[in-house]
């Protein structure tokens, strides 16, 4: 990654009569430091201007003792640069929303507002995301989690009083409490990534033209979760819907929220691991890495060669058996459930190998700073050889089995097509987002571990639509199980871990971490004080900005639409919730 | 012996035949699902796991059925039986051998396909009823489904009857001994685009995977049937599993000979009493193994897609090979005349 030329950066802002402190922070990069009030016209010179940077990595908030500064991380892909803008607010200030410059903002600054007390205005759907109401702002330094506080309870005050009485049918959809917020107006520019666009179906199979005739029948607010068998976790779904149409959409989240970011706050640097496996609980390797990688960062401890290979071989085995748990159930969502048990049977030894390795079969705390936990034994070798040799052949079976089912293609193609755009605003990164044509990789093009030195390709896919995912996904498989051979072949000899104290006490300082997780860019912001806890956490959830995209593209389709749509974004809830 | 004796008797065999058929079939899925998934099914409960679907029907005999509370109480009792009942009936025209009949109707056909129309008001008042919008919506589902699968399906079968010159299902047999060319067995088989037609139809009817939408588990919880329990629920159950066994019987019926074996002369067969029925069974339940397979094969499609394939495909190509075969016949006819 390049760091972008502060003077360039200062030079622009100065042109639009902005005063920024911009600063380059070691270990982290360009700082640009701005006031609330120029925070819009910033932003809108970082998006549009000769600066450039469209994409909006993440959006968080850090409470410094006297104000909570809300971190803009933004990143160029063209130059490869990543710049951080920050805004100071005072405790309950107004935060003004930016998703109409930066659409991808839409349920961080949800969550950043609620985590820190603060009111949100200009937000399409201001509600709280991840708590409900009652619940203090858990990020601030002086509230804590406390047993009787409710973090999520039934939306009994969501319902004013005066409509108690009413059924929700009877309501317009504009008035009715529980109903979607109406269409986001989408920014113009971007391509809508609603799958509203009318595409050619293939031959034979069309879908039904919305609004036949003019025909209104009666709406429908159908919630869908947190208990429906297809929403992979504990989501709800509230949909607006008219006939089989969905014609509106409200993802409601938070039921699995435990605040990992705020429980980081008061354990060791070495005991985030096991706190991190309980966020993407089918990928834990990758978030116990991203969280490594930073400690190592933010410490500036040189890893072993062979432990670097050891974390390209466990985190690509990992990926295998995630993408496994989304290859299944995709199936299953689209009613074939023959695929789900043949690809089980991989991810039964692929479990038993890592419980061989690591001791975990789900929750591993493997990959520790430093390196990882213990070395690999040649009976696990063995058997990762056996398993290369059954899974090369069972992957072109599966790619048959379902991916080949002319029902499944039908259900598939043109479904939840996001444009190269859209995608982008919204912030999707990993198979979502290669799927739309836009070739980006963390492993490939912010190198870390020892990916620089595997042999791999990044397959890329122009369609953007659910089955382009799919193929997508199934051809990244391939290409894990590629270096998997690679790692176990060419394992340099060494130690597996670097030597490092017990407890780590990092300088203070603030670093970025980013690991490409199966489900995409999984970031870890680290901001240390000096002491062996850090002062503030963020993990940049990867799923949550593919599921606010998801919440866009759903409107339009069809109820078993929406179930195969969503499971084509291949999100997991512990993750979304944190 | 008394007519209405006779008539009870009858009327019992056929229930019998209907709940074991019940019990054996869901065991058989289990075990053809389980094959093909690479798993073994049921496997604790007796040698094989065979007690297991004695088991489950015993717990649902035993288990408490609770009404909730917001339900139309009337309507949601008596839908299970609107479903069952049909499915019963339709047992009546079943022909398992010449002499195997419950009851011998001149129009035992039609009287198949009228009363299973009535199955689907039954699904809809269970969905209705239910004041559950997941069963509402499955409900629906499953009125489109008739409505587009009815007209084709029927369609399908007049070619066999235009052939057989019979609606009756033992004169369809009857006309389908002997064989073409000394080695070819005269089965109605060979008139191929209607027995697809009738196939496809027949599981879109059965609520088979791919057109199972009606209680697509992934979609719509459990559809109509969703806030059913117990014995209740076993009876919505059942009766799928009996249309399934309806549906294969037919297709036995229409295509495949009925009761009577290739090269052996019918009344060679009809000697041995037992023989023709057991037949039929077997040959049924080869037709619902294939049936089983493809359930474990293929996703489902969605409902605007089933909606499509009825009404652009199956129903003009039935109407149009309805008129093929009419031709074909009058063409067999002269030319046999002719010579």
């Amino acid at each position: 990654m390049h760091t972008p030329d502060p003077t360039a950066i200062s030079g622009a802002l100065d042109a639009i009569g902005v005063s920024a402190g911009v600063e380059e922070v070691a270990k982290l990069g360009v700082v640009c430091r701005v006031a609330p009030a120029d925070s819009r016209s910033t932003l809108r010179a970082f998006k549009e201007g000769d600066l450039a940077f469209g994409f909006l990595v993440d959006l968080f908030g850090v409470d410094t003792g006297e104000a909570v500064d809300v971190v803009y991380h933004l990143r160029s892909f063209s130059r490869d640069e990543d710049v951080y803008v920050k805004v100071e607010h005072e405790y309950g200030a107004n935060l003004e929303s930016m998703w109409d410059i930066y659409p991808a903002g839409l349920m961080p600054e949800r969550e950043l507002a609620e985590m820190f007390g603060l009111t949100l205005s200009g937000h399409p759907n201001p509600r709280r995301l991840l708590t409900t109401d009652g619940c203090p702002p858990f990020l601030l330094k002086g509230s804590e989690i406390r047993a009787e506080d409710e973090v999520r309870h039934r939306e009994r005050q969501v319902v004013a009083p005066e409509n108690l009485e009413r059924t929700v049918s009877s309501l317009e959809p504009e008035q009715s409490p529980h109903a979607a917020p109406a269409k986001m107006p989408l920014q113009e520019g971007i391509a809508a990534p609603s799958a509203v666009q009318p595409v050619d179906l293939p031959a034979g199979l069309h879908r039904a033209p919305t609004g036949v005739d003019e025909l209104q029948t009666e709406r429908l607010i159908l919630s869908m979760g947190p208990q429906h068998p297809s929403t992979h976790g504990v989501l709800r779904i509230n949909l607006e819907i008219d006939g089989e149409e969905v014609i509106g959409s409200e993802c409601h989240i938070g039921y699995l929220h435990r605040g990992i970011e705020k429980l980081a706050e008061t354990r060791r640097f070495t005991a985030l691991g096991p706190l991190m496996d309980r966020g993407d609980y089918l990928a834990s390797m990758h978030a116990e890495l991203a969280t490594s990688l930073a400690t190592e960062q933010l410490l500036e401890v040189e890893v072993p060669r062979r432990a670097n290979w050891l974390r390209v071989l466990m985190g690509e085995l990992n990926r295998i058996s995630s993408h496994i748990v989304w290859y299944g159930p995709n199936g299953l969502d689209a009613g074939s459930m023959g695929p789900f048990l043949y690809v089980f049977r991989d991810r039964e030894y692929m479990l038993d190998i890592l419980e061989d390795i690591t001791g975990g079969r789900m929750m591993f705390n493997y990959m520790r700073p430093g390196g990882v936990l213990r070395d690999i034994t040649p009976e696990a070798d063995g058997k990762i050889r056996k398993f290369l040799k059954f899974f090369n052949q069972h992957i072109d079976e599966n790619d048959e089995i379902l991916m080949g089912n002319e029902i499944f293609q039908a259900r598939m193609k043109d479904l939840g097509v996001f444009s190269k755009e859209g995608a982008l605003a919204f912030g999707l990164t990993g198979g979502n987002l290669r799927a739309s044509g836009f070739d980006f990789d963390v492993r490939r093009d912010q190198p870390y571990a020892a990916y620089p030195e595997m042999d791999f390709e990044v397959p890329v896919s122009t369609d953007g639509d659910a089955y382009a995912r799919c193929r997508v996904r199934l051809d990244e498989m391939r290409q894990s199980a590629r270096m998997i051979q690679q790692c176990i072949d060419g394992l340099p000899e060494g130690d597996f871990t670097a030597k490092v104290a017990k407890v780590l006490r990092p300088p203070a300082g603030e670093t970025y971490a980013a690991v490409e997780s199966p489900r995409g860019e999984l970031g870890v912001h680290l901001v240390a004080d000096g002491s062996d806890s850090p002062y503030r956490m963020r993990y940049r959830p990867p799923t949550l900005f593919a599921l606010q995209a998801g919440e866009q593209a759903l409107p339009g389709t069809l109820i078993a639409d929406s179930v195969v749509l969503m499971g084509s974004l291949d999100f997991v809830l512990g993750e979304i919730d944190r | 012996m008394n007519i209405w004796l006779i008539a009870i008797l009858r009327f019992l065999a056929a229930l019998a035949l209907m709940l074991v058929n019940g019990v054996v079939l869901i065991y058989m899925l289990r075990k053809v699902l389980g094959r093909l998934h690479v798993r073994l099914g049921p496997m604790d409960n007796g040698p094989w796991g065979l007690l297991q679907t004695p088991f489950d029907v015993l717990k649902l005999l035993s288990k408490e059925d609770p009404t909730p509370k917001a339900v139309d109480k009337a309507l949601f009792w008596l839908a299970p039986a609107v479903v069952f009942v049909p499915s019963l009936m339709a047992y009546i025209a079943l022909p398992f051998s010449n002499t195997w009949t419950i009851a011998n109707l001149p129009l035992g056909l039609l009287f198949i396909f009228a009363v299973m129309s009535i199955i689907p008001l039954g699904i809809l008042m269970a969905g209705w009823a239910s004041n559950n919008k997941w069963s509402l919506l499955g409900a629906m589902r499953a009125v489109g489904a008739q409505v587009t699968y009815e007209v084709p399906m029927l369609m399908a079968a007049l070619p066999v009857v235009m052939m057989a010159g019979s609606l009756n299902l033992g004169d369809i047999v009857n006309a389908q001994s002997g064989t073409v060319l000394w080695v070819i067995p005269n089965w109605y088989i060979w008139n191929v685009p209607a027995f697809i037609l009738f196939f496809i139809s027949g599981l879109i009817e059965t609520g088979q995977t791919p057109f199972d939408m009606a209680e697509a588990e992934s979609e719509l919880v459990a559809g109509f049937a969703t806030e059913y329990s117990s014995m209740r629920f076993g009876l919505l159950f059942l009766s799928e599993f009996s249309n399934t066994f309806i549906f294969a019987a037919l297709l036995v019926t229409l295509f495949f000979g009925g009761w009577q074996l290739p090269w052996v002369p019918a009344s060679a067969l009809s000697a041995i009493g037992f023989l023709p029925p057991v037949l039929f069974v077997v040959k049924t339940y080869i037709v619902i193994f294939f049936l089983m397979v493809i359930r474990g094969t293929l996703p489902r499609v969605r409902v605007d897609q089933m909606l499509a394939l009825g009404w652009k495909f199956l129903l003009p190509s039935s109407l149009a090979w309805l008129m093929v075969t009419g031709v074909l016949i009058k063409v067999s006819q002269v030319l046999a005349v002719g010579r």
